[in-house]
C-alpha cells in the first residue's frame, strides 16, 4: 500500500471539557451543523476541537493543514464529526478555499458536523471565495474564552493535580509571573515539570522550579 | 457467505473493542467479497489508515479463521451509501444497480426544509419564484431552468423546492440532486476507464436532475467537450434539469463558448439581492419556529446592518437565539448588538504591546520613548504604568516579556505598576476614566 504523509490525529488525554475553563464548552456542544470556533492563541481552540472528538463517537481532528494537500478533505464526510484546527493556515490559497466548501456542503447534505477553528471572526479572515465566506458566515459562531490570572493559576494547580502531583498556589504563581501568561506554554512548562519530578523523585517547590526552568 | 463472516467479524470486534473505536473506526467499513477473497472498503484515507495500524490484523484473524483466503482493505464505497441513513430524507431516487455504476458518487438526496412555502418571495426574486413553479407544472417538457445570482441569496433553495415539489405531484419520478463538481469528477474518470455508457445509464434513471454551482464546470476545461455532449444526451432524453451558477453563464471565465450558450438555451431566471423589507420578513419568517420573542424592529435592525446576502443573514439571526438561549435574555437590540459585536464593529485589530505604547503616549501627550526611559517623574512614569497594566489585561505576553518592551524592567516592576494601576482605578477617578478611554480606544 503506498503509504501517504501520516496525519496526526492523536488527541490529548487532558483535553476533555471538564478540563475546559470558560462558557465556550456549553456553546460548542449546542452548535449546528458547521461551527466556527474562533479566539486568541492559547484560549483553548485546540483544547475544544479535541474535546469534542473525545465525547463523540465517530469524531476526527484534522489539524497542520499545511503540510498537507487539499485531497485530505476527501471522504471525510462520511464522519459524524469532524474537526479542523487553524483553517486560517490554508484559507489563502483558492484551491483550498475550494475544497472547503466542497466539504462543507457534503457535510451538511450528509448530516453530518463540521467544527473549524481560526484566529479571528470569519470577517477578518482573507477568503476570496464568495460561496465559502457567506456558508463561514452562516455558521454559528463560538468565541473561545481568554482566561484572567486567577483563572489561568486555578488550572495550573488542577492540572497539576489531575496529574497525580500536587502544586502549590504559591508556586503556580510563580510560574506565572516568570514564565509564560500563554495557557499553551503554561502546559508544557507544567508538562516539563512533571517530568522531573518523576525523575529526580522530588516536590515541586520555588527553588525547584527556578533551578528546572533555569530562573 | 462473505455477508454473513463480516457480520460474525463485527460482532467479534464490537466485543473487543471500546464502542468509540467500533463506531468511528468499524463501522464505516464495507465489505465485498468473491470466491474466497474479501475486499474492505473505507471511506477515507483516516479511516484506512487507523484500520490498517490498529485493526487489521485481527480482522484478518477473525476472517481467515472463519474460512476466506484472502483480505484487502482500500479506500472505496461498494453500493451508494445505502437507505438506512435519514428517515427525514425521503424518496431517495432508485440507483443504478449495476456493478460498476457504484463506481460512482452517490445521488443525493434533496433537503426537505427547502420549499416553496419556506421560501420568502420579495420583488428580488419573484420572476425566479415563478420560473420555478412552471417547471414543476411542466415536469419533462420544461426547459432547462438556470437559476442564477450572487451567494446566499437562494438559488439552491428554490431548486431543492423544484424537487420537493415535483415529489409531492409526482411520487414516482425519481429526483435527485449533485454537486456539478462530483458529476465532472466522475465522468472523468468514467471517461479514463471507457465506462461512459454506465455514465449516462446512471443518470439516466433520474427524472429530474438539480445541479448545483456551475460555475466549477469551468475547472476541468478538457472535459467540458464531453459534459456538453452528456448533457444533451440528458435532455433528449426527457429528463428535467435545473441548474444554479452564481453568475450569468456568459460571464463564467473558462467555460467553453458552446456551453455558455447551451445553458441559456431554456430558462434563465436571476436571484438578486433582497431589499431592506425583505430581508426583515426572511428574518421573522426564520425566526418563527423557535419559541423565542423576536421584535419587528430587532428584525429591521439587522436587516439594516446585513445587507450582503440571505445566507448571512439567517447566520447573524442563528447567533442572535443562541445568544438569547444561552444567557437567557429577551431579544432586543442591545442584546443583539451584543451578540453580533465582531460581525457589526469589525474588532479585528489586533492589540500589540507597541501598539498599546503608542496610543498610551498619545493619549497623554508624551513621547513614546519616554516609555522605555529610564526617567521616573511621575508626569512619565504614571502613563508608562498605565500602558504596562494596560499590555498585561490586552495581551497574552508574560510578565518579564512586558518589562522587556518597556525599556528592560524587571517583571516585578510590572506586576507593581498592574497592582498599583488597579488600586488607583478604585479610588481615583480621573485614572479610572484615562484607563477605560484607553480600553474603549485599545479594543474598538
Amino acid at each position: 500500500m503506498n503509504k501517504q504523509l501520516a496525519l496526526d490525529l492523536k488527541l490529548r488525554d487532558d483535553a476533555t471539557f471538564s478540563n475546559y475553563l470558560g462558557g465556550a464548552a456549553t456553546k460548542v456542544l449546542q452548535a449546528d451543523a458547521w461551527t466556527y470556533l474562533w479566539g486568541k492563541p492559547g484560549s483553548g481552540k485546540t483544547h475544544l476541537l479535541q474535546a469534542i472528538c473525545h465525547h463523540t463517537e465517530g469524531a476526527i481532528y484534522l489539524s497542520g493543514l499545511k503540510q498537507h494537500s487539499k485531497d485530505v478533505f476527501e471522504g471525510l464526510e462520511c464522519m459524524q464529526v469532524v474537526c479542523i484546527d487553524d483553517i486560517h493556515e490554508v484559507l489563502d490559497d483558492a484551491d483550498w478555499q475550494e475544497a472547503l466548501f466542497h466539504l462543507m456542503n457534503a457535510i451538511k447534505d450528509m448530516d453530518k458536523r463540521l467544527y473549524i477553528s481560526g484566529n479571528k471572526p470569519v470577517r477578518g479572515l482573507r477568503v476570496g471565495l464568495a460561496d465559502l465566506k457567506s456558508r463561514l458566515l452562516a455558521a454559528a459562531v463560538v468565541e473561545t474564552d481568554v482566561l484572567d490570572d486567577e483563572q489561568k493559576l486555578a488550572v495550573l494547580v488542577q492540572r497539576a493535580e489531575n496529574r497525580g502531583f500536587r502544586m502549590g498556589e504559591d508556586v503556580a504563581r510563580f510560574i506565572l509571573s516568570r514564565t509564560s501568561r500563554d495557557m499553551r506554554k503554561l502546559i508544557d512548562v507544567l508538562q516539563h515539570l512533571e517530568l522531573e519530578t518523576l525523575q529526580q523523585g522530588k516536590r515541586i517547590t520555588i527553588p525547584f522550579v527556578k533551578r528546572i526552568l533555569n530562573i | 457467505m462473505g455477508a454473513t463472516v463480516w457480520q460474525k467479524c463485527l460482532l467479534e470486534l464490537e466485543d473487543e473493542l471500546s464502542s468509540k473505536q467500533f463506531s468511528t473506526w468499524i463501522r464505516p467499513l464495507q465489505a465485498e467479497s468473491e470466491s474466497g477473497v474479501m475486499k474492505l472498503l473505507a471511506p477515507n484515507r483516516y479511516i484506512r489508515d487507523q484500520v490498517n495500524d490498529q485493526f487489521l490484523r485481527r480482522i484478518k484473524e477473525i476472517l481467515l479463521a472463519n474460512g476466506l483466503e484472502q483480505v484487502s482493505l482500500h479506500i472505496g464505497t461498494s453500493t451508494p451509501i445505502s437507505d438506512d441513513a435519514n428517515d427525514k430524507k425521503l424518496n431517495r431516487p432508485r440507483q443504478a444497480k449495476s456493478a460498476k455504476a457504484s463506481a460512482f458518487y452517490p445521488l443525493l438526496d434533496l433537503n426537505k426544509e427547502f420549499t416553496f412555502d419556506s421560501f420568502v418571495a420579495g420583488r428580488s426574486n419573484e420572476f425566479a419564484r415563478a420560473a420555478a413553479l412552471q417547471v414543476c407544472d411542466n415536469v419533462g417538457t420544461s426547459k432547462c431552468l438556470l437559476l442564477y445570482g450572487g451567494v446566499g441569496l437562494g438559488k439552491t433553495h428554490l431548486m431543492h423546492a423544484v424537487g420537493n415539489a415535483i415529489i409531492d405531484k409526482h411520487p414516482h419520478l425519481r429526483v435527485a440532486y449533485m454537486y456539478s463538481q462530483r458529476f465532472m469528477e466522475d465522468m472523468v474518470r468514467a471517461i479514463e476507464r471507457g465506462a461512459m455508457n454506465d455514465f449516462t445509464q446512471y443518470y439516466r434513471d433520474v427524472d429530474v436532475l438539480l445541479m448545483d454551482d456551475i460555475q466549477f464546470l469551468a475547472k476541468g476545461a478538457k472535459s467540458q467537450e464531453e459534459f456538453f455532449h452528456v448533457f444533451n444526451r440528458l435532455q433528449e432524453n426527457g429528463s428535467q434539469i435545473v441548474l444554479t451558477c452564481d453568475r450569468y453563464p456568459k460571464e463564467i471565465p473558462g467555460l467553453e463558448e458552446r456551453l455558455k450558450s447551451r445553458f441559456v438555451w431554456g430558462m434563465t431566471a436571476s436571484v438578486e439581492p433582497p431589499d431592506l423589507e425583505t430581508r426583515a420578513a426572511i428574518l421573522i419568517k426564520k425566526a418563527e419556529p423557535e419559541t423565542i420573542n423576536f421584535p419587528h424592529e430587532v428584525a429591521f435592525f439587522i436587516a439594516e446592518k446585513i445587507r450582503s446576502n440571505v445566507r448571512e443573514l439567517e447566520g447573524a439571526l442563528k447567533r442572535v437565539i443562541a445568544n438569547a438561549n444561552f444567557t437567557k435574555r429577551e431579544i432586543s437590540i442591545s442584546q443583539v448588538k451584543e451578540s453580533l459585536n465582531d460581525l457589526l464593529a469589525i474588532q479585528d485589530r489586533q492589540v500589540g504591546i507597541e501598539n498599546i505604547q503608542k496610543t498610551v503616549a498619545d493619549y497623554f501627550k508624551i513621547r513614546i520613548s519616554d516609555m522605555h526611559s529610564k526617567r521616573r517623574n511621575r508626569s512619565v512614569a504614571r502613563p508608562r504604568q498605565v500602558a504596562m497594566a494596560l499590555a498585561k489585561e490586552l495581551t497574552n505576553h508574560s510578565l518579564p516579556e512586558i518589562g522587556d518592551s518597556f525599556g528592560g524592567r524587571d517583571h516585578t516592576t510590572v506586576l507593581h505598576a498592574c497592582r498599583k494601576i488597579e488600586e488607583l482605578r478604585e479610588n481615583t477617578r480621573d485614572i479610572r476614566e484615562d484607563y477605560n478611554n484607553l480600553l474603549r480606544i485599545l479594543t474598538a
